[in-house]
């Protein structure tokens, strides 16, 4: 298990799939990244693409009958030993999670406990990661409260969730997944929810915490806008697989693989899609759909949406190739 | 969901919203004046429960005996206040009791999938017997005492409980804030106890309240079939099953603990209605 002193998160064809009796769901199937220290990796992808069960791979947090059927998730701690959380048990996840790794979720309203104050579950993190006393983490809350901007923190502290804005939310649960100071925090598309105001202050609060604790950040979004604003490198995800790999200004400047490309035309853009005289554009979007995970064409996945598709797509997977700066599972890449 | 969020929340104040329902009120001020009777029992009763007369025995009611007296003289209404106690500690363990069991129980089956089948199953078969029955062979096998019939009903009434809170927990499993703990590193037991079964006190509370009119009509059948508490302690179902030689000489022996148990039964059920009405997001008024 080498890994490159500056990486602290690499995952190897990971392969997790949901067995049962009837068939194989190969949610994520040869999945292969790596996350620098202090970097902010974006996994891009529609919905089934597995970009979240990535993600929940990562934490461990699995249901059945999903499982981690091969590869290997290369994890380096803060006291710089590797770890391979593929191999991991339930009992050594428990050590990892919130201490080195914490997660945030897309549902800001759902995320926290009705019946809890904001500062209960603050405090919640911060009692059960080091032993402090209750005034010591009261204090440490407000703490919290103030690092996330939260207006007016101390009175903010006794309030319960539904007396916050979704905003507000997520601030709180920003700071309880920092309040253990992890290395690594994985975003489960945390602004999906929010208004596109808010949804700024938000990208604006992470990168700033970014760099004020040196946090790397793997980002799981569907949005190629939030890509934009907080990514360094870019990972797009489709049927289970990376189909194209580049940081983040490259795969802005020249898409490797129609599927980016279509992705990117999707993304509405006030200023192209309206003329000054009021005409609108029809917005762009991939023909067809995504095709599910237990019937995948057995060629490149994407290949019944492409319209670049010759017919050697259909015959075999596309192999991921080198392409400008970063990787491309398209065997016309070169041509794009 | 959100829904339940918001019944949850309005929790702190749900008291004051049943006593603003008119039923809730009812029952609330039945069952207090109940249980203020029977806690007081030794101020207010105007004799001693055990106090024989067989000088006035079977007396109708009258001034000196407001409920009249019993076969062997005893004041009625004093030993109806202390079979209140009785009747009402009873039912407030047995509540207690299957809570203890009927969490456990509920919150494996529901919490751990694998646990499921089996403690779904041992909870099918407990309640595949009837009710009086199973208790019935309960106390025969421990032996008739208060204790043991608290613990025969509590196993009785635990698998109900269980089923309730194994179906909210297979629900609050799955939302996202139980996710996010267990994403944080939140142990196991603190999400059970934090975050599940704080979240399900609702229908516990709902239960409760039911399974206590239950459990005092369980107790007076027990005791009314001779397999409960024995016949020298008052106990409203005792007291039945004595008047009960008596039904043709003197109603009133039967009537007034009768008349007790079905008023504690009624507003115990007024205020559990009240209670599941506000508790219940699909029964509230906001959907």
């Amino acid at each position: 298990m080498t890994l490159d002193a500056d990486t602290i998160l690499s995952v190897r064809d990971l392969k997790t799939w949901f067995v049962t009796r009837r068939m194989t769901a190969k949610a994520v199937d040869g999945v292969t990244f790596d996350l620098k220290r202090g970097d902010t990796l974006a996994v891009v992808g529609e919905s089934g693409s597995g970009k979240s069960v990535t993600s929940l791979s990562i934490m461990g947090l699995l249901s059945r009958p999903g499982a981690i059927a091969g590869g290997s998730i290369l994890f380096r701690d803060r006291q710089e030993r590797v770890h391979d959380l593929a191999a991991f048990g339930p009992k050594e996840f428990r050590k990892i999670r919130g201490r080195e790794i914490a997660m945030i979720f897309q549902e800001p309203m759902t995320s926290l406990n009705p019946l809890y104050t904001a500062g209960d579950q603050i405090g919640e993190m911060i009692a059960l990661h080091e032993p402090v006393s209750r005034s010591e983490a009261r204090s440490r809350t407000l703490e919290m409260l103030r690092l996330v901007e939260i207006p007016d923190a101390a009175s903010r502290l006794d309030d319960y969730p539904h007396q916050m804005s979704g905003g507000m939310r997520q601030r709180v649960m920003i700071a309880m997944a920092l309040a253990c100071g992890p290395s690594l925090l994985i975003a489960d598309e945390p602004t999906t929810a929010l208004d596109v105001t808010i949804q700024a202050q938000i990208l604006d609060l992470l990168r700033r915490l970014q760099k004020q604790f040196g946090m790397s950040i793997l980002f799981i979004t569907h949005n190629l806008g939030v890509v934009a604003e907080i990514a360094h490198n870019v990972v797009v995800m489709y049927g289970g697989r990376v189909v194209e790999q580049a940081p983040v200004n490259d795969l802005f400047a020249h898409q490797r693989h129609p599927y980016t490309k279509g992705l990117l035309a999707c993304t509405p853009n006030a200023a192209r899609d309206i003329s000054p005289d009021g005409e609108r554009q029809a917005l762009y979007s991939i023909p067809g759909s995504v095709p599910p995970i237990t019937a995948l064409p057995p060629g490149c996945a994407f290949e019944p949406r492409c319209k670049f598709a010759l017919k050697a797509c259909r015959e075999a997977p596309p192999p991921l190739v080198s392409a400008g700066v970063g990787f491309s599972r398209c065997i016309r890449s070169a041509e794009l | 969901m959100a829904a339940v969020a918001q019944a949850l929340q309005s929790e702190p104040n749900i008291l004051s919203r049943l006593v603003g329902r008119r039923t809730s009120l009812i029952g609330i001020i039945i069952l207090a004046i109940i249980a203020a009777a029977a806690l007081l029992a030794p101020f207010i009763a105007p004799y001693s429960p055990s106090k024989l007369s067989i000088a006035s025995r079977l007396h109708g009611p009258e001034m000196a005996h407001l409920f009249g007296t019993d076969d062997l003289g005893r004041d009625i209404f004093t030993r109806m206040l202390y079979a209140g106690r009785t009747s009402l500690t009873v039912g407030f363990a047995v509540v207690v009791f299957s809570s203890i069991i009927g969490i456990v129980l509920g919150l494996t089956a529901g919490f751990f999938r694998r646990l499921d089948q089996p403690v779904s199953r041992l909870i099918d078969a407990m309640m595949a017997f009837p009710d009086i029955l199973l208790a019935i062979a309960l106390v025969a096998a421990l032996g008739a005492s208060a204790t043991n019939v608290v613990i025969a009903l509590g196993i009785v009434y635990a698998p109900r409980l269980a089923r309730v809170i194994r179906a909210s927990t297979l629900v609050i499993r799955e939302l996202p804030y139980v996710e996010a703990a267990r994403a944080l590193g939140v142990p196991t037991p603190v999400i059970l106890v934090r975050h599940v079964l704080r979240n399900v006190t609702s229908p516990l509370l709902v239960q409760g309240t039911f399974i206590f009119a239950n459990a005092i009509l369980a107790e007076a059948g027990l005791s009314f079939l001779g397999v409960g508490i024995s016949p020298d302690t008052p106990t409203w179902g005792t007291m039945i099953s004595v008047g009960r030689q008596y039904m043709d000489q003197a109603s009133w022996m039967m009537f007034f603990p009768g008349a007790a148990i079905v008023l504690t039964v009624l507003s115990l059920q007024l205020v559990g209605d009240g209670l599941r009405d506000l508790l219940d997001p699909r029964l509230a008024k906001d959907i």
